[in-house]
């Protein structure tokens, strides 16, 4: 900031706080929060007088803030600075986004992508997928009804059953064009099955092989294995580049959404962006793809839709901003329906109070063989349930302001000695932040946490005494994939539920078409990924392989291939 | 943050600038920019004297991909989730990786 100093104004500090021109400081200039100086929610008021309160009490958000681009405001003609042409638009640079755009190009479209933030979000290293080409080459056989049922049982049968049947239908295809557009691009990115890993988590759900994953690329650094966003952010740099030379598409970055345009009779016919500063209105002839993600970075917006226990003691993982419902809202103030209230987040274990822990930690064969307690020593949930699962039971500890621990011992760390060392190297930074005790037994370990006489102890005893009779009493935890504590040092890790994503949205229908509240599409609408809905409840289902990805790359494909040569 | 081992250290710390700031107009220079930047809490009033998102990105281009007005992750993010007021409170890069601003790759 020392080159900035010199041009600071100190004429602005005699004016006070409080004075803000935005739009004369910021190149791309985004709303201001729609919320200030408003008796009544953005959030809210977009139901119109349609709303009903379901009182909570109140959580803080304390995840990062994104720039928003919806705006709620009529937007007159007068205010339009330049006006484009194309067939379709499409709103996020994300993978949702990006397939779609490329799927509207290959099959003859203009199209234009519109990402509002300098570069599209990354995605992970695997996602979901049923008999695509290297499934079918590798002689996978998906069982599809399995898949359903299972989809179904974890969204609680609150969801329709159109969208999630197209999923396991047709993302075998949506994954095959995928692949096209690697082999297009320049940085040789390929797709092979993801191995199954039997019974883990055993969630008592059927283990489905139903997933793909890039990590046979060549090039992708050795230690990539775990660090799956860096693969994903290599992925999305791929697809963005073969999109930006694409004769097609025009890609415009730093150009956020603000409204989507309607004509008379309620189909949409263009979106209003703001481009260096202007606004700009791209009219469509075929449709508006909504690819805009959820809205984690917006905690307006999480505290108007979610469970305050869901956000309130969590970390944040996803590292791109973007995301900020922009997509939801348009939709929504054109009389799309949404996923009722409230809304699914993805919550991960094996948080830090900061985001995931780190990589040298995230390498604990303990991931799957710790205990999990509370700050009186005592377990709360069979640890080997899903991500989800933990997550919520580690929220409701939360809510009595208790923290969680994972309590390991050294025989449970790793049995590479090169991991071992890594792992005990990385402890030092984590007992610094306090987020780690140690003990050369369970009573010390139990003085070190200030956990109540013998809690830690007992529940230590306890643990040991289920995994002898292979059964655990209290939670029925499968005690053939858990160890006895029986090491020379005992650990306790503080564990957080992180959110990595929101992933309830607007209702679609099975080409993508987002519908009304009457169940009618409305024309010339389409949304992808986070932003679409109909496909999950409570929260995402981490046991089922790849679903958010999947869907993203499927509702991507599908709405384009739906606005340009329709059913 | 909910578990944040510093809490206490915010307390000390501020009660140390509520002592500090009954000591009449503080000769110290940092006090004085403390003061400057008392009720400017939003990015637009950040952005009022210290430019836009792309000024700043381009004042910290020095530190390649570790840039934190211009993350490979994509920007512009609300100067708050880092900056309070005149202080950094988190370096979110931090959170994820070793923040190396030296290591230029």
């Amino acid at each position: 900031m020392n080159n900035s100093k010199a041009n600071l104004s100190r004429r602005k500090f005699i004016k006070g706080a409080g004075a803000s021109s935005v739009a004369a400081v910021m190149g791309t200039s985004f709303s201001a929060n729609a919320m200030e100086n408003n008796p009544k929610s953005v959030y809210e008021e977009i139901y119109g007088d349609d709303v009903n309160s379901i009182y909570t009490k109140k959580g803080t958000s304390p995840g990062p803030k994104g720039p928003i681009g919806f705006e709620d405001r009529k937007i007159s003609n007068s205010e339009i600075a330049k006006s484009y042409d194309f067939d379709v638009a499409v709103v996020g640079g994300g993978i949702a986004g990006l397939i779609a755009a490329l799927k509207a190009a290959e099959d003859g479209a203009k199209v234009v992508l519109l990402e509002k933030m300098t570069k599209g979000r990354g995605i992970f290293e695997c996602f979901g997928s049923v008999d695509s080409r290297t499934q079918r080459e590798a002689n996978i056989k998906t069982n599809k009804a399995e898949l359903l049922d299972e989809i179904h049982r974890s969204a609680d049968y609150r969801i329709g059953p159109d969208v999630v049947r197209t999923y396991v239908e047709k993302s075998g295809e949506a994954t095959d064009f995928m692949e096209k557009m690697f082999n297009k691009g320049e940085r040789g990115v390929v797709i092979s099955p993801m191995p199954l890993k039997p019974k883990y988590p055993n969630t008592g759900a059927p283990v489905i092989d139903a997933e793909c994953m890039f990590y046979n690329t060549p090039g992708l650094p050795k230690n990539v294995k775990f660090r799956s966003g860096f693969v994903g952010v290599q992925i999305i740099k791929d697809l963005a580049n073969t999109a930006m030379k694409h004769p097609n598409i025009e890609t415009k970055y730093s150009t956020p959404a603000v409204q989507l345009v309607t004509n008379g009779s309620g189909q949409v016919t263009g979106v209003i962006a703001k481009e260096n500063n202007e606004y700009i209105k791209v009219n469509t002839n075929k449709g508006v793809i909504l690819a805009s993600g959820g809205y984690d970075a917006n905690p307006e917006m999480m505290k108007a839709f979610l469970r305050p226990e869901d956000y309130s003691s969590a970390s944040w993982w996803n590292p791109s901003w973007g995301t900020t419902g922009d997509g939801h809202m348009m939709g929504l103030k054109v009389g799309a329906a949404m996923d009722p209230v409230p809304h699914s987040v993805m919550n991960f274990t094996f948080g830090s109070p900061e985001s995931f822990h780190i990589p040298a930690v995230r390498t604990l064969r303990a991931m799957g063989l710790y205990a999990i307690v509370n700050d009186e020593g005592k377990r709360f949930v069979r640890e080997d349930v899903a991500f989800q699962s933990i997550s919520n039971a580690t929220n409701r500890q939360a809510t009595q302001g208790k923290k969680s621990w994972l309590l390991f011992d050294d025989t449970m760390i790793s049995k590479n000695k090169d991991i071992f060392d890594k792992a005990i190297a990385s402890f030092e930074t984590l007992k610094a932040k306090g987020w780690l005790f140690e003990g050369n037994s369970p009573r010390e370990l139990e003085a070190a946490l200030d956990v109540p006489n013998g809690n830690l102890v007992n529940t230590i005893e306890k643990f040991n005494s289920f995994k002898l009779k292979g059964v655990d009493a209290d939670f029925n935890r499968d005690m053939e994939f858990a160890k006895e504590f029986n090491g020379k040092k005992y650990y306790a890790l503080l564990c957080n539920s992180v959110i990595l994503a929101t992933v309830s949205g607007l209702i679609i229908d099975e080409n993508g078409r987002v519908l009304n509240e009457k169940g009618e599409a409305i024309k010339g609408l389409y949304a992808a990924g986070n932003a679409s809905g109909d496909f999950f409840s409570g929260n995402y289902p981490r046991h089922i392989p790849g679903t958010s990805i999947g869907r993203a790359i499927t509702f991507g494909y599908l709405s384009a291939k739906h606005a340009v040569k329709g059913a | 943050m909910l578990f944040s081992s510093k809490s206490k250290y915010s307390l000390l710390l501020a009660s140390f600038l509520i002592m500090s700031s009954n000591v009449a107009l503080a000769a110290s220079s940092a006090t004085e920019i403390d003061s400057m930047h008392q009720g400017f809490d939003t990015a637009q009033q950040c952005m009022e004297c210290h430019g836009s998102y792309q000024e700043n990105a381009e004042n910290t281009a020095h530190l390649g991909k570790w840039n934190p007005h211009d993350s490979i992750h994509g920007g512009y993010v609300d100067c708050t989730n880092c900056h309070q007021q005149n202080k950094v409170e988190k370096n979110y890069c931090s959170y994820c990786h070793d923040y190396k601003p030296a290591l230029k790759n």
